[in-house]
């Protein structure tokens, strides 16, 4: 085993140049329910670099979208608790500032986009005014100003005759171009982090290529940071330099790009991939992941993921595994890490 | 050119629906037992007078012939004479119109200006005792009668306060200021519970609209929380209860026939009780098709204004 302490946080080779522009710590997030509490996400810590991309990958219920609207400081307050951890955005806690700060942030200086095309803009307003509304919201400028900006976003979103399109009505326009309406309006006030929580899930597949080529310009152009979240990897894969996986509400892997994919030290992310571990003898085949997300409410009391593990053994089932180090920057919460040690 | 089409469909469903019902009223009023020349002529009339009575009236033709003629002259504008005290109906219904309508307005305007903002902050407090009490508010403004709340509001602020008239109504010109305080008692009574069932509604629907994906994104835009709420979830709250508002409006229209009676307003409802009482036809016929056609205007209104906050069937 690799004798690396998992309980600090090892620097990211990237990191260790700039400081990350986000850093999530042990951030832990229930929701309280007829059916008593649900931890959501539990203990997450993951970096965000300034001008660079991380990914997110997991299943469905895996607690992406919770941990992007603790972000945002969009849970819903009557039922989300945040239980633990820090957001520090630029060195700031976003947890310890006041609502108004946080609001002031949103929308300016972090941006985020959903998962839902269709129903993410509002029927009632044309699409120009819902730019220009994000826009003034953050900034004073005059209205002709707010329409010019506005156009122009339309334009680099790459919406064919932005000017006729700006007083269209959301249902006159598909669901990829509502996404580009969408991304124009959380780029409206030049944020420095654009969260995209599965912009491509409810989009055909070649206007999600589309949308990821998008993604990449603004970053490129812009030097915008992306939190790109997905359960599809290999989308993940093409954008992010690091990739953080997560189960259960956890955080099992993290690590630069290349090096998860090539070289995954979790089960769960080997069966993410779909793939033979590695080619060698004595693999444990492994197409898709078998079983399903445990119910967040009665978690085994081991590691989470055992009961669907192929390579669980006695220690799994006792104590849960903390993320650590198996080379720098590359962390695994998984007893039976490296994996190329397992027989 | 789809508004033309959209309200295009509306009436040329609103002038079917406006005959049948002139046919119903026409037959029911038949139907009814009580012969109106009797009515009319008095107790010593003898059997050539009642002739003279019937033949004056049309009341001795076939009674397809009557409904024809009775037809032919309402389109123009003639809805008859009075069997009672030999007016014009249709002047007869001006000039009360002209009183359902202050009544109605004000008491709409009442109900709009407590409903719809109760309803709005019963949603946005959802779950907090403020949203329990507004609720029970609601129940109990639905439910009270109308007789009982017009007696209660009568004791409480014309009997003990003095604040406003008990009954009686004042024409507008005469005395403006008489004439507004003649309405307010009538147009609570009669506000609220068209407040109670605005406040309901509009509570509904702003529930729906606040967890709507489109509030999401106006919070992820930095928008204040007021902003929110009365520009993007109201906004589209605002769709089912323009309806729902005009069909209440529509009923104010028809006469409120307790509220009249209890403040002795001389509206459309007081005009129904009399004209059923003697037996007046001519003037019940022309009061229900009257408020028929009013009530399909204001749905056709309705649409119009559903038509323009809907953007979705714009195209
Ligand atoms: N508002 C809420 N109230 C209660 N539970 C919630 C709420 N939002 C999310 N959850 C629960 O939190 C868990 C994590 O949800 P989350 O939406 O973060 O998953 P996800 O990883 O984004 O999945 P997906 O790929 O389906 O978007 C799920 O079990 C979900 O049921
Ligand atoms: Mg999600």
């Amino acid at each position: 085993m690799d004798g690396a302490d998992g309980h600090s946080l090892p620097v990211m080779p990237q990191a260790a140049a700039a400081a990350p522009l986000l850093q999530v710590r042990d951030l832990s997030v229930s929701f309280a329910g007829e059916a008593g509490i649900m931890p959501a996400v539990r203990g997450a810590s993951f970096d965000v670099p300034a001008g660079g991309c991380l990914g997110i990958v997991g299943e469905s219920g895996s607690g992406k979208s919770v941990s992007s609207l603790a972000i945002m400081g969009l849970l819903p307050p009557q039922t989300a608790r945040i239980t633990s951890g820090s957001i520090l955005f630029q060195g700031r806690d976003l947890l310890a500032m006041s609502a108004s700060q946080v609001r002031s942030l949103r929308g300016s200086a972090i941006s985020m986009i959903f998962q839902e095309p269709m129903s993410s803009l509002n029927p009632a307003f044309t699409i120009g005014d819902q730019i220009m509304e994000a826009i003034q919201a953050h900034e004073r400028v005059s209205r002709r100003e707010a329409r010019d900006r506005a156009i122009g976003l339309l334009r680099q979103v790459r919406i064919p005759a932005p000017e006729r399109r700006f007083s269209d009505y959301p249902h006159k326009l598909s669901g990829g171009m509502r996404q580009r309406v969408m991304i124009a309006i959380a780029l409206a006030c030049e944020p420095k982090l654009l969260i995209a929580d599965e912009p491509t899930t409810a989009l055909d597949v070649t206007v999600q290529a589309q949308i990821v080529e998008l993604l990449r310009d603004i970053q490129q152009e812009r030097g915008t940071s992306i939190m790109l979240i997905s359960h599809n990897i290999g989308l993940i894969a093409g954008l992010a330099d690091e990739i953080v996986v997560m189960y259960a509400g956890g955080v099992v892997e993290r690590g630069a790009t290349a090096r998860v994919i090539g070289h995954p030290e979790h089960p769960y992310t080997v069966g993410l991939l779909g793939a033979v571990p590695r080619a060698e003898p004595g693999d444990h085949p492994l197409v898709g992941i078998d079983g399903a997300v445990p119910d967040l409410r009665h978690l085994p009391p081991g590691c989470v993921f055992e009961p669907r593990c192929p390579f669980s053994a006695a220690p799994c089932r006792q104590d849960e595994p903390a993320l650590r180090s198996l080379l720098p920057g590359h962390l695994a919460a998984c007893h039976m890490a490296p994996l190329d040690a397992v027989p | 050119m789809r508004f033309l089409i959209f309200f295009g469909q509306r009436l040329a469903l609103a002038v079917p629906t406006v005959l049948i019902l002139s046919v119903l009223v026409f037959l029911l009023q038949r139907l009814l037992p009580g012969d109106p020349a009797l009515a009319m002529g008095g107790d010593e009339i003898d059997l050539q007078g009642l002739e003279e009575i019937r033949h004056k009236y049309g009341l001795d033709l076939p009674i397809h012939l009557q409904y024809f003629r009775w037809l032919g002259s309402a389109l123009v504008g003639d809805l008859g004479i009075s069997l009672r005290n030999s007016m014009g109906v249709t002047e007869l219904l001006l000039g009360k119109l002209v009183i359902t309508l202050q009544l109605a307005f004000a008491s709409m305007i009442i109900a709009v200006v407590v409903g719809i903002p109760l309803g709005v902050l019963a949603a946005s407090r959802h779950g907090t005792w403020l949203d329990t009490a507004t609720s029970a508010v609601s129940l109990t403004s639905i439910s009270i009668p109308h007789f009982w709340l017009g007696i209660l509001l009568v004791l409480a602020f014309s009997v003990n306060l003095q604040w406003f008239p008990s009954s009686g109504y004042v024409p507008f010109w005469e005395d403006p200021r008489r004439s507004a305080m003649g309405f307010v008692l009538p147009s609570i009574v009669l506000g609220t519970g068209i407040a109670g069932v605005l406040m309901r509604h509009t509570r509904s629907a702003m529930l729906q609209s606040l967890g709507a994906d489109y509030v999401r994104t106006a919070r992820a835009k930095g928008l204040s929380e007021r902003r929110v709420v009365l520009r993007h979830a109201l906004r589209n709250a605002l769709v089912p209860v323009v309806t729902l508002g005009a069909i209440e409006f529509g009923h104010l229209l028809a006469g409120a026939v307790l509220t009249e009676q209890i403040f002795s307003i001389p509206g459309f409802g007081k005009l129904l009780v009399d004209g059923v009482l003697y037996r007046d036809y001519a003037v019940v016929q022309g009061l229900v098709l009257v408020s028929a056609v009013l009530f399909i205007l204001v749905s056709l209104t309705a649409d119009v204004l559903y038509f323009v906050i809907n953007p979705r069937l714009r195209g």
